[in-house]
C-alpha cells in the first residue's frame, strides 16, 4: 500500500494564486502538453492513455482508454466534458472549473486531437452560474490566444468547444441523457446498446468523460503513461480529488494520489471528526455507492480493488462522513428523498420505486413502521436494480439495501413496539384479503 | 438462417430482428411462439424499453479466445448467461442466443410481478366506471402475470383528470402509466409532435404543448387504442357501452378510397363506435379519425320502409307495392331516356347488378356513377377520393360522370327518367335539373331533402348490415360484413353475424334488445334483382356471394376469387390482369 501523500506535489489544484487567468497558466507552462500531444501520432495517444490505466472519475471507474478505443468511424465524431456534478457528495468539478480552467480546456483539445473530433460541448449544471462564467472567460481567452476554434499550433487541425448549460437534474448526468439534453430533449436516458462511443450526440459516435478524467490527459502526456501509471494505487491511478463532506473538521476538496487510506484522509487530511467524537459510517464516493461501517474501514483504500474487497466502490470520491450520533434512518431518508425527486419516471421500477421508499421512510421517521417494513424496502429494492435503463436505479436502492444490511438495528429502533396499539394491523388486512 | 432458443425451442430468426419480434411470431406466419407481456412496445413506433414489462433472461454462446465456442463434455454449445435481465423489445437477436421467459426462468416472473406491483401503486384501479375495462392490457397482464396483491399502503399520486385534449380525447393522468406510445405515436407517425412527457418521477405525464391543437391532427384519435389503459378515451365514446356489451364486427370503412379495415362495435343494432383494425395491405394499424367518427348516419335518421310519391307527398308502401311503382314508371320512358346512376358507395356486387339492370334489361347504354372528391390525398392514408369503390366500378365498366353532365342531359330533356343506386340526390343532379326530371328512383341509406323530390323511395343496406366486396384505390379487395341486423333479416347474412356477450347471453326478458333499431331496408343488390324481375327478367341469386362468383367468372381481374380466398386482409388484383379487362 503506497501512499506516499505527505510529499506529493498537486498537479491540478495546485494553489497558484489566479491560475484560471491565462497568462498566469502559461506562465506555469500551460499549453505546453497540447504541443508536445500535436507532434505524437494519434494512435500513440491513445495507446499512452490506456497505458497510464487512467479510470473515468465520473463513477462508473471505466477504463478511459479502452473508452476512446471503441469509437465508430463515423464522422463527425463527437467529444463531451460531463460536468453536471449532481451527486450528493460530489463537488470536486467545480473547483477544477475555478481553479483551472486552463487544464480542462487544454485536456478537451488534446482528447479532440486525439480522436478527431471538431467540436467538444463542456456540459455544466445550470446551478454553477459563477463557474460557468469563468470557464466561458477562460474560453474566450483561449480563443483570443488562437488555441480554441482556431487552427491549431503546428497542426492542420481545430476544435470548436461550446458551453452547453444544464437546467438543473441529477439525471442530466447520466451520459445519454446529457446528450438528449444537449440535442433540446427531455433528458431521458437512451437504451444501450448502442453505446455513446458509436452512436452518440446527434446519432454520431461520442465520446464522454467526466471533467476530471479530461483534466488528467495533459498529465499523461507531460509525465509520460509510464510515470502517470506509477503515481497511487497501480489498479487505479493518478492524482485524485478526494472530496470530504459530513462531520469533518477540514471539508473540501484534497487533490492526492490514488489509493489512500479512508482513515487517513479522515484523520490526517480531513483533521478528523468534530468533537472528537467517534465514526460511524463512511459512504466512500457519492451518495449512490455502498454505505460502510466503522468497523469496515480498516485497511481500505481509495482504489477500485480494495473498495470492492469492502463492499462498496469509489464513484466520484466524494466521501460522506457520519459520527456516532448520526441517526443513519434520518440520513438515508434525506437521500431517498434526493432519488425520488431526481428519478427521470421513464423507467417503471425507478419511477414508482423511489417515491415508495421515500414514503416508507416517512413512516419510518415518524417511529410508525413496522419490523416488515424493513423486508419492504428490501424487497423494493431488489425489484429495481438491475432492472432498469440507466443506473439511477441502483444508485437509489443501494443506499437503501446497504444501509439496511450493515446498519439493521438502526432502523429497528425506528420502529414502533409490538405493544403499541395497531401494531401489525395493515399485515393482517393485507394477507387477510 | 440464425436461430434462437426460447425456453428451449429452436426458432428461427433474421439478423436485426429483436427477440419480441421472434417471439410473436415474425418469422411463423405472425403467428405467436410465446406471450412476452408489454405495454411500451408496439411494432409501428420506436423501441423505448421503458415499461421494463418485456423482461427476458439472455445467454450467448460461450466463445472461446481462438473465436470458437465452448462445449461440455458431449458437445453442446455452453450458454453464457447475462447477469442482468434484458428487455425483449431492444435486444436484436444473434445465432445461437438463449432467452428464458417467465415460463423457465423463476426471476423473469418475478421481475413482471414486481414491474406490475409499480405500476399499480399509482394506478387509480376504477375499473368498474373506467372505458378500458374488458379491453384493457393493464387488467389482462395484471390477471395473468401479476402478484396477487399490494403492499402500498399510502395515498396515490393524484394528477390532472379529465383533461379536453382538443373535442376529440379526454385523458385521464392517473390512469396514466406512461409509456410515452402517444407521445411516439405524434412524434413518428403524424410527426406533429404535440406531445411531450412533462414532470418527473411518478409525477409524470403526457401534456399537451401549449400551442397544440389536437383537432387539427386528422389522425388524433389513434392514441386511444395504443394508450394501454384508459388514460386516453374517445370524447365520442365515453361513458356509452361496455366493451362486452358490443358485438364487434371485421369490416372496413367507406369513407373514402383507402377501405381502410375498421371493426364495428354494435349494442342493440346500433353502431357504438368504430375502432381500427390491423391490415398490413391496407392501413397498417391506423384509421383517420374520420373513419371513427363518422357513423351516425348509420344509426339515425335512416329510411326505414319504402314509399312513394302520392300528391306531391312521401307515403309509406310496401315493397312490392313500390317496386311495382319503380317498374312501372321505367317501362314508360324509351329505354334511351333513362339512366341508371351506379355508385363508388355500393359494393361490388350491388354495382354489378346495377349494370345489369341497365344494359340487359332496361337495355340502356347510360350507366355511370358521380365521383365524390373532396380535398387531397396526404401522405398518410386519407386520399381525396371519398368513395370506397371507384376502383370497383371502373373494373365493371362503368365510368364516372359528372354532374353537371348528367344535369345537362337532364335538362335538354334526353334523360328523363333516373335511377340513384346509393347515392344522393342532391350530389347527383343540380336543382333546376331534379325539378325537370320526369321521374326520379332512389336507393338511399337516410331521409333527406332530396328523397322526398322521388317517386319511389327504397331504403337501402349500408355497407353495416350487408356483406359486399370493396376495391380500394390500390386495388386491394376486401369485404364489409354485417355487424347489425335489418328487419327482415336474410338468414344467410345471419350467419356472418359477430354476437356480443349479450347477444349470446341475454334472456328475452333483458330488455336491453329494440326492435325498433332494425331497419327496414335491403341490399341495394336484392333491390335491383326484385325490380329487374318486375321488368321481365329473373336473376337466380340469393345471395351477394352468388353475385360475386359471376362477376369473378367474368372478369379477368378477379382471376377466380371467392369470398374465402379475400381473407381477413383482403386480396390485391394483380395489375396485369387488371389492364386486360380494363381495355
Ligand atoms: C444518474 C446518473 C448521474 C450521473 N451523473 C454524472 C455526473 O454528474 N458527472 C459525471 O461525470 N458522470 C455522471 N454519471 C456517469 C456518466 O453516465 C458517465 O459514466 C461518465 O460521465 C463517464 O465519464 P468517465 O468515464 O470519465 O467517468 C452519472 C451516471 C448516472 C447513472
Ligand atoms: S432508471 Fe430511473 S432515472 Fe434511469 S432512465 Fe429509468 S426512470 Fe430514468
Ligand atoms: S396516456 Fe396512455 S399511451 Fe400515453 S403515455 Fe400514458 S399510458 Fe402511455
Amino acid at each position: 500500500m503506497q501512499t506516499g501523500f505527505e510529499t506529493y506535489k498537486p498537479m491540478i489544484l495546485n494553489g497558484t494564486p489566479d491560475l484560471h487567468q491565462i497568462e498566469v497558466y502559461e506562465a506555469e507552462g500551460g499549453y505546453e502538453d497540447l504541443k508536445k500531444a500535436l507532434q505524437i501520432p494519434r494512435s500513440e495517444l491513445v495507446e499512452s492513455v490506456k497505458k497510464s490505466g487512467l479510470r473515468g472519475r465520473g463513477g462508473a471507474g471505466f477504463s478511459t482508454g479502452m473508452k476512446w478505443s471503441f469509437i465508430g468511424k463515423d464522422k463527425p465524431r463527437y467529444l463531451i466534458v460531463n460536468g453536471d456534478e449532481s451527486e450528493p457528495g460530489s463537488f470536486k468539478d467545480r473547483q477544477i472549473f475555478e481553479f483551472n480552467p486552463h487544464l480542462l480546456i487544454e485536456g478537451c483539445l488534446i482528447t479532440a486531437y486525439a480522436l478527431e473530433i471538431k467540436t467538444c460541448y463542456i456540459y455544466i449544471r445550470g446551478e454553477y452560474a459563477k463557474w460557468i462564467r469563468i470557464v466561458e472567460d477562460a474560453l474566450a481567452d483561449s480563443r483570443k490566444k488562437g488555441l480554441v476554434g482556431k487552427t491549431l499550433p503546428g497542426s492542420d487541425f481545430s476544435v470548436e468547444i461550446y458551453v452547453h448549460k444544464g437546467a438543473g437534474a441529477y439525471i442530466c448526468g447520466e451520459e445519454s441523457a446529457l446528450m438528449n439534453s444537449i440535442e433540446g430533449k427531455r433528458a431521458y436516458p437512451r437504451l444501450k446498446p448502442p453505446f455513446p462511443a458509436v452512436v452518440g450526440l446527434w446519432g454520431k459516435p461520442t465520446i464522454i468523460n467526466n471533467v476530471e478524467t479530461i483534466t488528467n490527459i495533459p498529465l499523461i502526456v507531460r509525465l509520460g503513461a509510464e510515470n502517470y501509471a506509477k503515481i497511487g494505487a497501480p489498479d487505479h491511478p493518478g492524482p485524485m480529488l478526494y472530496g470530504l463532506s459530513g462531520h469533518i473538521n477540514k471539508p473540501g476538496i484534497y487533490e492526492l494520489p490514488s489509493g489512500m487510506l479512508i482513515s487517513d484522509l479522515i484523520y490526517k487530511i480531513g483533521g478528523g471528526i468534530p468533537d472528537g467524537k467517534k465514526l460511524k459510517a463512511v459512504i466512500p464516493g457519492g451518495s449512490s455507492m455502498p454505505i460502510l461501517r466503522a468497523d469496515m474501514i480498516d485497511g481500505v483504500t481509495m482504489n477500485a480493488e480494495s473498495l470492492k474487497k469492502a463492499g462498496t466502490s469509489i464513484g466520484t470520491a466524494g466521501m460522506i462522513i457520519m459520527d456516532e450520533d448520526t441517526d443513519i434512518v434520518e440520513a438515508v431518508a434525506r437521500l431517498t428523498h434526493f432519488y425520488h425527486h431526481e428519478s427521470c419516471g421513464q423507467c417503471t421500477p425507478c419511477r414508482e420505486g423511489t417515491g415508495w421508499i421515500e414514503m416508507i421512510y416517512q413512516k419510518f421517521l415518524r417511529d410508525e413502521a413496522e419490523p416488515r417494513d424493513i423486508d419492504l424496502l428490501l424487497s423494493i429494492c431488489k425489484q429495481m436494480e438491475m432492472r432498469t435503463i440507466c443506473a439511477l436505479a441502483d444508485g437509489a436502492a443501494w443506499p437503501v439495501r446497504f444501509s439496511i444490511e450493515r446498519f439493521r438495528e438502526e432502523y429497528e429502533k425506528h420502529c414502533k413496539k409490538p405493544e403499541s396499539p395497531g401494531w401489525n394491523y395493515k399485515m393482517r388486512a393485507v394477507s387477510g384479503v | 438462417m440464425p436461430t434462437i432458443y426460447i425456453d428451449g425451442k429452436p426458432c428461427q430468426a433474421e439478423l436485426g430482428q429483436t427477440i419480441i419480434e421472434v417471439a410473436d411470431g415474425i418469422n411463423n406466419g405472425g403467428k405467436q411462439i410465446v406471450d412476452i407481456p408489454r405495454f411500451c412496445y408496439h411494432p409501428t413506433l420506436s423501441i423505448a424499453g421503458n415499461c421494463r414489462m418485456c423482461l427476458v433472461e439472455m445467454g450467448l454462446p460461450k466463445k472461446k479466445k481462438d473465436g470458437g465456442f465452448e462445449t461440455d463434455e458431449h458437445g453442446r454449445p455452453l450458454t453464457q448467461w447475462m447477469p442482468k435481465l434484458t428487455t425483449a423489445c431492444s435486444t436484436e437477436i444473434c445465432d445461437g442466443m438463449h432467452v428464458r421467459t417467465h415460463h423457465t426462468s423463476e426471476s423473469v416472473a418475478e421481475a413482471q410481478k414486481g414491474v406490475l406491483e409499480f405500476i399499480l401503486i399509482n394506478h387509480p384501479l376504477d375499473c368498474p366506471i373506467c372505458d378500458q375495462a374488458g379491453e384493457c392490457p393493464l387488467q389482462e397482464i395484471t390477471y395473468t402475470y401479476g402478484p396477487e396483491g399490494s403492499r402500498f399502503e399510502f395515498e396515490k399520486v393524484h394528477k390532472p383528470k379529465r383533461m379536453a385534449w382538443g373535442s376529440k380525447i379526454t385523458f385521464d393522468a392517473e390512469r396514466c402509466i406512461n409509456c410515452t406510445r402517444c407521445v411516439r405515436f405524434y412524434d413518428e407517425y403524424t410527426q406533429t409532435h404535440e406531445l411531450e412527457i412533462v414532470q418527473r418521477g411518478w409525477n409524470n405525464y403526457p401534456a399537451l404543448a401549449p400551442s397544440a391543437n389536437l383537432d387539427q391532427n386528422p389522425y388524433a384519435m389513434n392514441v386511444i387504442d395504443l394508450c394501454p389503459v384508459g388514460a386516453l378515451t374517445s370524447a365520442d365514446h365515453r361513458f356509452k357501452a361496455r366493451v362486452w356489451e358490443m358485438s364487434a364486427t371485421d369490416t372496413i370503412s367507406v369513407q373514402d378510397a383507402r377501405c381502410s379495415s375498421i371493426r364495428l362495435w354494435v349494442r342493440d343494432n346500433r353502431v357504438m363506435r368504430i375502432t381500427p383494425r390491423e391490415n398490413p395491405l391496407v392501413n397498417g394499424y391506423y384509421i383517420a379519425d374520420d373513419d371513427r367518427l363518422n357513423y351516425q348516419w348509420i344509426n339515425d335518421n335512416r329510411l326505414d320502409g319504402p314509399s312513394l310519391k302520392v300528391n306531391q307527398e312521401q307515403q309509406t308502401a310496401s315493397w312490392p307495392e313500390a317496386i311495382e311503382a319503380a317498374a312501372k314508371s321505367i317501362k314508360s320512358y324509351p329505354p334511351d331516356n333513362v339512366f341508371v346512376l351506379a355508385s363508388a358507395r355500393a359494393s361490388l356486387e350491388t354495382n354489378f347488378m346495377a349494370k345489369s339492370l341497365a344494359n340487359d334489361v332496361i337495355q340502356t347504354s347510360h350507366i355511370g356513377y358521380v365521383p365524390h372528391a373532396k380535398g387531397t390525398d396526404d401522405e398518410l392514408l386519407i386520399r381525396a377520393d371519398k368513395t370506397p369503390n371507384a376502383f370497383g366500378c371502373n373494373l365493371l365498366g362503368i365510368d364516372p360522370v359528372s354532374q353537371e353532365q348528367l344535369s345537362q342531359d337532364v335538362k335538354s330533356g334526353k334523360i328523363k327518367c333516373v335511377i340513384i343506386v346509393e347515392d344522393d340526390p342532391h350530389f347527383c343532379l343540380s336543382l333546376d335539373a331534379l325539378s325537370k326530371l320526369a321521374a326520379l328512383i332512389v336507393m338511399a341509406y337516410t331521409k333527406s331533402e332530396s328523397t322526398d323530390n322521388a317517386k319511389v323511395v327504397l331504403p337501402a343496406a349500408t355497407f353495416a348490415e350487408q356483406i359486399g366486396a370493396y376495391i380500394n384505390f390500390e386495388g386491394v379487395m376486401q369485404l364489409t360484413r354485417p355487424a347489425k341486423a335489418l328487419k327482415y333479416q336474410n338468414r344467410e347474412l345471419m350467419k356472418d353475424m359477430a354476437l356480443s356477450r349479450l347477444d349470446k347471453h341475454a334472456t328475452q326478458f333483458d330488455a336491453w334488445s329494440k326492435d325498433q333499431h332494425k331497419i327496414d331496408a335491403k341490399p341495394g343488390w336484392e333491390i335491383l334483382i326484385e325490380l329487374a324481375k318486375c321488368l321481365g327478367k329473373t336473376y337466380p341469386y340469393q345471395t351477394a356471394r352468388e353475385i360475386f362468383q359471376t362477376i369473378s367468372e367474368q372478369y379477368n381481374a378477379l382471376n377466380g376469387m371467392d369470398y374465402k380466398s379475400i381473407g381477413k386482409f383482403g386480396k390485391k388484383l394483380q395489375p396485369a390482369q387488371e389492364e386486360q379487362t380494363l381495355l
